[in-house]
């Protein structure tokens, strides 16, 4: 609850950018819809000094917080063997020290530096904090991309063939992945979405919640690997 | 217990106890880059479908033809208020947000033609796809029956027995075909890809 706030923040930056708040409509093939003005880039960067400063606090409250830890350290500990095993993704298998990041082999990211965090614990407290500390490796990337965004044309055009492709990237969540045909003029003839949370809710149910004892650490086991059910109720 | 009391010195600041008995919330308002449904402006609509055809939800808006012209119509229900109808439209009917000012500023636009394709396998050569396309009918008005024209200058003619596409350019995209085809064996694919203008006259 108490980060509903600074999401209202990061959702305002997106407003101001793109117009609307979740689905943003932003991206087009062969580039975007709108441009970065100075004005807003300088506004969003002052943004993201208030998000941090929020962030540092919250950060601060779970990891010294009694409450939180008697419900996260040491419980739904899942190590590296059993994370490999069960294919999970994103800071779920971060959080037990597997190397799973595409963004490691994004060339973008890869000339912005990017490290990918790692924790080795395996517990509820380990995701929780995976994701903080993403947040922060974020807003970095975000300013380093401010810093570093080139001028020139923002559309360069470009057309949907006929063809196949299978595309993973990194969401949120873990690697999500699209396998697309089309046809001849771009029409999409079939389609196939490979979501995270497919991998990490099963984990859960196999892995994480085994050695569970009481209901209450169930829910916040359930919810240390951030399941998404829409995604999976397909 | 640090953030209790990090509250409790929050509550007992001056200010916030002004606030919480005086002050009254701002009413909720929507910043003028919020990108809403789609309005009217005061432009004429020539009624070119741009606007139905980059739409990428299902029957969010139609053309229709009022009293005085054309006017598109929006149905909230539907539109998921990305704004691609606003940008693509070539006479600037419609306004939602900033994207009108934004596009001009950038000099970006979309460009989009359409592409005939008839399925051989499918089509039983009526001829109805011909006969019923309006630009064919403006271009030859004689053009009737089984779909045999004397004009090189039709969209699509019957040529021995087989639907011909002779000028795809000149197709508008209303899928008129389409609907009049009793086995879908003729689609219009919509073609679109964004540009930026500076590129485009260079």
């Amino acid at each position: 609850m108490y980060l509903l706030n600074t999401r209202e923040t990061v959702l305002d930056n997106l407003e101001r950018l793109t117009g609307s708040r979740i689905n943003t409509a932003y991206m087009i093939p062969g580039g975007v819809r709108f441009d970065l003005l100075p004005e807003d880039a300088a506004a969003m960067l002052a943004d993201l000094v208030k998000v941090e400063g929020e962030m540092r606090r919250h950060t601060g409250m779970f990891e010294t917080g009694p409450l939180i830890a008697l419900r996260s350290k040491g419980i739904g500990v899942m190590d590296r063997e059993e994370a490999i095993r069960a294919h999970t993704v994103g800071p779920t298998a971060r959080a037990s020290g597997v190397v799973c990041d595409l963004r490691l082999r994004h060339p973008t990211y890869r000339e912005l530096g990017f490290t990918q965090v790692t924790r080795t614990e395996g517990d509820n407290f380990a995701r929780i904090m995976v994701r903080f500390q993403e947040v922060f490796q974020s807003i970095d990337l975000i300013r380093k991309c401010i810093d570093s965004l080139p001028d020139g044309p923002i559309r360069g055009g470009g057309l949907c063939k006929a063809g196949e492709v299978s595309y993973g990237g990194e969401a949120p969540r873990g690697e999500l992945t699209y396998s697309i045909k089309t046809d001849e003029y771009g029409r999409v003839v079939d389609i196939a979405i490979r979501t995270p949370s497919i991998m990490n809710i099963e984990a859960c149910a196999h892995s994480m919640i085994r050695d569970v004892t009481s209901i209450a650490d169930v829910t916040s086991t359930f919810i240390s690997s951030d399941p998404c059910i829409a995604c999976n109720e397909r | 217990m640090r953030s209790i009391v990090y509250y409790l010195r929050e509550f007992f600041r001056p200010e916030w106890v002004r606030k919480f008995f005086f002050a009254k919330t701002a009413p909720l308002v929507a910043p003028s880059y919020f990108k809403d449904y789609p309005s009217l402006t005061e432009k004429e609509c020539t009624g070119c479908l741009t606007c139905m055809m980059i739409c990428p939800a299902p029957g969010a808006i139609a053309v229709l033809h009022k009293k005085d012209g054309w006017e598109p119509e929006i149905y909230p229900g539907h539109c998921i208020r990305c704004g691609l109808c606003v940008e693509a439209c070539p006479e600037g009917v419609l306004s939602s947000g900033r994207i009108l000012d934004v596009t001009r500023r950038d000099k970006t636009a979309f460009s989009s033609w359409y592409r005939l394709q008839v399925d051989d396998t499918l089509c039983m050569r009526c001829g109805n796809c011909c006969v019923s396309c309006p630009v064919n009918r403006e271009i030859d008005p004689q053009l009737a029956g089984t779909g045999t024209s004397a004009s090189d200058e039709v969209i699509m003619r019957i040529e021995g027995g087989r639907v011909t596409i002779l000028h795809e350019e000149k197709c508008t995209g209303c899928k008129t075909c389409e609907n009049n085809c009793p086995n879908r064996a003729i689609r219009v694919a919509r073609m679109v890809e964004g540009v930026h203008l500076e590129e485009a006259e260079a």
